[in-house]
């Protein structure tokens, strides 16, 4: 079922890309390259229910975030990190993330950017998978760099970035032997479904996304990728509704939950500066 | 109060002779989505002086009005634009003309603002014309490369402040 999905999904992937170029790149599992406006403010609660393969029960993550638009160049993000694992609802980490514009080409409906961005994450969670997270199990750092192509309605954006992970404190060690860096890699697309065309800030805004995230990491060489489709609605231009799946591809190392749904809701301030 | 009808109507003549900015109209470039276009909106709804900004959201374009056309920023729009992360792919400015006679390097003040006539044939303007700012920045490079070499190599005009380089665009 599932590799019939991961080649579907490959196949509209793909069409887009080559097809009708004519999206949307406000894309659900990664960040494009381009930043919010200068002066704005996102709020965003994104909530995951991953299945924990550990205790196969669900568990529910919660993620709050504060975005600003310091300029047009750089955006800073800072978040927390909440999960009911082990009984109780619990703060577990948080982070903050700054991205740099660094290349900006526009044309009428269409552009490219690049951005670098940074990542530091302070977590104290027991250390569970081999895989490096740095939102939900690692303390650490991550850089890196996204290239986002906007043609109309349809957008391509490729990332790439290099994790650091460190203990969480001097309770919850990295176990020996275990990889404590990583190369982290995603390709997404968007595609903008509705409205055909634009006559109003109230019309409801539809998005296809499809997003491929992979990691290596470089100790061990070991591989995960997953498949991450996603539907989002924009209404009024200002809130967001993002309702996702992501989903293991294939994986060579030990992870404890990485297939789940998550829904997310994000409102913009304009101009709250 | 003679010579002060007198000089009124001078100050009102003089004025007349050289037009009047009414309104701007702006095309962003670099997006397309609506929430895109709405952070353009309402940074350009915050710019000073601004009355009232329409918008085509289809063909990301604005259309920006003034409470004083008297003192009109053609930078703090363009800054508007940039800040809200896109660019510039034109302005025009849309002026009233009583029977103002230009010509190819000629410069005229419009308000608060001088302009520098590119590109242009000898000719009187007329009522409502659009002047198309060819300046870096305020239209695209491919768009610019059109104007471009006609009046960088040109003097500057006569004045004081910013001169901004526009041709007439046919209506």
């Amino acid at each position: 079922m599932k590799k019939a999905i991961a080649v579907i999904g490959i196949q509209v992937m793909l069409g887009w890309v080559c097809g009708d170029l004519a999206a949307q790149e406000l894309f659900v599992f990664t960040e494009p390259a381009s930043n919010m406006p200068a002066k704005s403010l996102g709020l965003r609660a994104s909530n995951w229910l991953m299945y924990d393969k550990s205790t196969s029960s669900l568990n529910y993550q919660l993620l709050p975030e504060i975005m600003w638009g310091a300029n047009k160049n750089l955006m800073i993000h800072l978040d927390g990190f909440f999960t009911n694992q082990n009984g109780h609802f619990h703060a577990v980490g948080g982070g903050g993330y700054a991205k740099y514009r660094l290349y900006a080409a526009d044309g009428v409906n269409k552009h490219f950017r690049l951005a670098a961005f940074g990542r530091l994450s302070l977590n104290n969670s027991e250390i569970f998978q081999q895989e490096i997270d740095l939102t939900r199990n690692n303390t650490g750092y991550a850089l890196g760099l996204i290239g986002t192509q906007l043609l109309h309605k349809q957008a391509i954006s490729a990332a790439i970035g290099f994790n650091q992970a460190y203990n969480n404190g001097s309770q919850n060690k990295i176990p020996p032997g275990q990889a404590d860096q990583a190369l982290n890699a995603s390709i997404s697309t968007g595609r903008l479904i509705f409205p055909q065309k634009y006559t109003n800030y109230k019309q409801t805004n539809l998005n296809l996304m499809l997003e491929l995230i992979g990691q290596h990491l470089l100790a061990t060489h070991e591989n995960f990728l997953d498949m991450a489709p996603a539907i989002q609605f924009i209404f009024h231009s200002q809130t967001r509704l993002d309702i996702g799946y992501k989903f293991q591809l294939y994986s060579d190392m030990q992870r404890v939950a990485p297939n789940g749904v998550m829904i997310r809701l994000e409102y913009l301030l304009f101009n709250a500066f | 109060m003679k010579s002060l009808y007198l000089l009124w109507t001078v100050l009102l003549t003089s004025t007349l002779s050289f037009g009047q900015i009414q309104s701007v109209s702006i095309q962003a470039s670099g997006l397309t989505c609506s929430m895109c276009s709405r952070a353009i909106y309402k940074a350009l709804e915050k710019v000073p002086n601004v009355s009232n900004v329409e918008e085509d959201i289809e063909h990301t374009s604005y259309h920006i009005q003034f409470k004083d056309p008297a003192v009109v920023s053609l930078e703090n729009l363009k800054k508007a634009v940039t800040d809200a992360g896109f660019s510039v792919a034109w302005m025009e400015v849309n002026a009233n003309f009583q029977n103002v006679e230009v010509a190819p390097d000629s410069s005229l003040r419009l308000n608060n603002l001088i302009f520098q006539f590119v590109d242009i044939h000898k000719q009187n303007l007329l009522g409502k014309k659009k002047l198309l700012v060819v300046d870096r920045d305020y239209l695209s490079d491919k768009d610019r490369k059109k104007y471009g070499a006609s009046y960088q190599s040109m003097p500057a005009a006569e004045g004081n402040g910013r001169i901004f380089h526009v041709t007439i665009r046919q209506s």
